[in-house]
């Protein structure tokens, strides 16, 4: 058997089906009655004596019934053909429609089934209801909206049933899809901060000059943050990502946010950065997932800010109103102009001279930021003057 | 008269011929090339060939006849 159909990589066959039986025998009976049309004719005129005598004689009636007989043969034959090689074929990826028209006119159409916008299924008329077959449109998306219209198909309201299920199917495996490729963004976003981190702990090692108890203390603190950055990633792996955070735990924003301030105040005066964190009286404390807040959203939104500031000040504001959290930090820094603030929360949303700054800039940062603050039912936005004018990032996230 | 009717039948039962013979090739080239299942392009051909062959022979014989 010679193969009809290429399928794709991971294409799988669901359902294959022709036209309705009765399309066929529609057609086959048209044809059948014009095959009696010539003998009731010849019967007829034969009977009022208009037939020369020359076509009575059995040689010629046997030559031109067998001639007659043989061209309605070949008809029933294409028809024949025509409806066995029309097909429909519905795989997990695609609609394939195969029509086969007369025999020199083929065609065979695709539908993508992450492009179908919508199905339709008709039955037209009584006999359609009775013998339940139909027509199918389907609309699909494109530069130009398409329909496509298959006709008598055989219980159209299952077919459309079993291409709605390859839609949701399609659309379910795209959207996981997106996270995996989001959740891998983040964890390369995570690994490249901490290499880069240790990276600069050894080139101050190699600089020398560092005495005993400095550099113990430095090997100590880079333990600590790999230890919490293997740590972050397993919990980011383990499915707690900025698209399905449990809000379960009491976070105390304040303490974060001073701990992560202690952390990075020294490598900020070592660039000459000041950074400095203003806090309110009132309590900072959040329900969340601790984990995520500290390391996808307040230290990506720190080391952004020392990172892109050459020289100058980092400052941290952070109150609450009873209602929500603020945290603000404003940097002096190469600032956001107003094309790259348009991208700036989108995955891969790279500044136009973010790489001359922040070589390891990977684009996902703010990103998952902003993905791990909605989760929390909370909001993210910037500001800026504009290039050179420094930017500063506000973070909003209800009370416990 | 009967002599060119007799060349008539010979001239057509040859089209008809020719032409059942060009309708078999497209027929058995669509069956064998795009259908899917083998023993169904089988048999339609076998079955297709065994008629059409019987009326051309019945043509074929019917000339020969006029022609005695």
């Amino acid at each position: 058997m010679k193969k009809a159909l290429s399928l794709l990589p991971g294409e799988t066959i669901v359902l294959v089906f022709r036209k309705h039986w009765i399309m066929l025998f529609f057609d086959t009976i048209g044809t059948v009655v014009t095959l009696f049309i010539p003998f009731v004719a010849f019967f007829v005129l034969s009977h009022l004596g208009y037939v020369p005598e020359f076509l009575q004689r059995v040689e010629i009636l046997t030559f031109t019934s067998s001639l007659w007989l043989l061209l309605v043969w070949c008809t029933l034959a294409v028809l024949w053909t025509d409806y066995y090689l029309d097909i429909w074929i519905i795989t997990n990826t695609r609609v394939i429609t195969i029509a086969q028209i007369d025999l020199f006119n083929r065609s065979v159409s695709n539908w993508g089934v992450d492009r179908i916008q919508e199905i339709t299924a008709h039955h037209e008329n009584i006999v359609q209801t009775f013998f339940n077959y139909g027509t199918l449109r389907i609309l699909t998306a494109g530069p130009s909206d398409e329909y496509g219209t298959a006709r008598g198909v055989p219980n159209p309201d299952h077919v459309r049933t079993v291409i709605m299920e390859q839609i949701n199917h399609a659309g379910k495996l795209t959207q996981i899809n997106n996270q995996q490729q989001e959740l891998l963004h983040t964890v390369n976003h995570e690994v490249k901060s901490y290499l880069t981190r240790d990276a600069a702990a050894l080139a101050a090692i190699a600089e020398g000059g560092i005495d005993n108890r400095s550099l113990r203390n430095l090997a100590e603190r880079a333990l600590k943050e790999t230890r919490s950055g293997v740590a972050a990633l397993i919990h980011l792996l383990n499915g707690a990502t900025s698209t399905a955070t449990a809000l379960i735990d009491t976070v105390d924003i304040k303490t974060m946010v001073d701990e992560l301030v202690q952390q990075y105040s020294e490598s900020a005066s070592k660039k000459g950065v000041t950074l400095k964190l203003l806090t309110g009286n009132s309590p900072c404390v959040v329900r969340g997932d601790a984990v995520a807040l500290r390391d996808l959203v307040f230290k990506n939104l720190i080391d952004n800010a020392i990172r892109y500031t050459p020289q100058g000040n980092v400052l941290i504001s952070l109150a609450a109103d009873g209602k929500d959290v603020h945290f603000s930090i404003e940097d002096s820094g190469v600032g956001i102009s107003p094309r790259d603030m348009e991208k700036l929360f989108t995955p891969g949303g790279h500044g136009e001279h973010s790489k001359d700054v922040n070589p390891e800039s990977t684009g996902y940062g703010l990103s998952s930021a902003k993905s791990a603050v909605e989760a929390h039912n909370g909001r993210i936005w910037a500001k800026s003057e504009g290039p050179e004018h420094g930017a500063t990032f506000f973070v909003e996230l209800p009370v416990a | 008269m009967t002599e060119t009717i007799s060349i008539a039948l010979w001239i057509m039962a040859m089209a008809a011929s020719v032409f059942v013979a060009i309708v078999g090739v497209m027929l058995g080239y669509h069956w064998i090339r795009f259908a899917m299942n083998s023993y169904v392009t089988t048999i339609a051909l076998i079955v297709f060939c065994f008629v059409a062959l019987v009326l051309l022979v019945a043509m074929f014989s019917a000339a020969f006849s006029y022609s005695l």
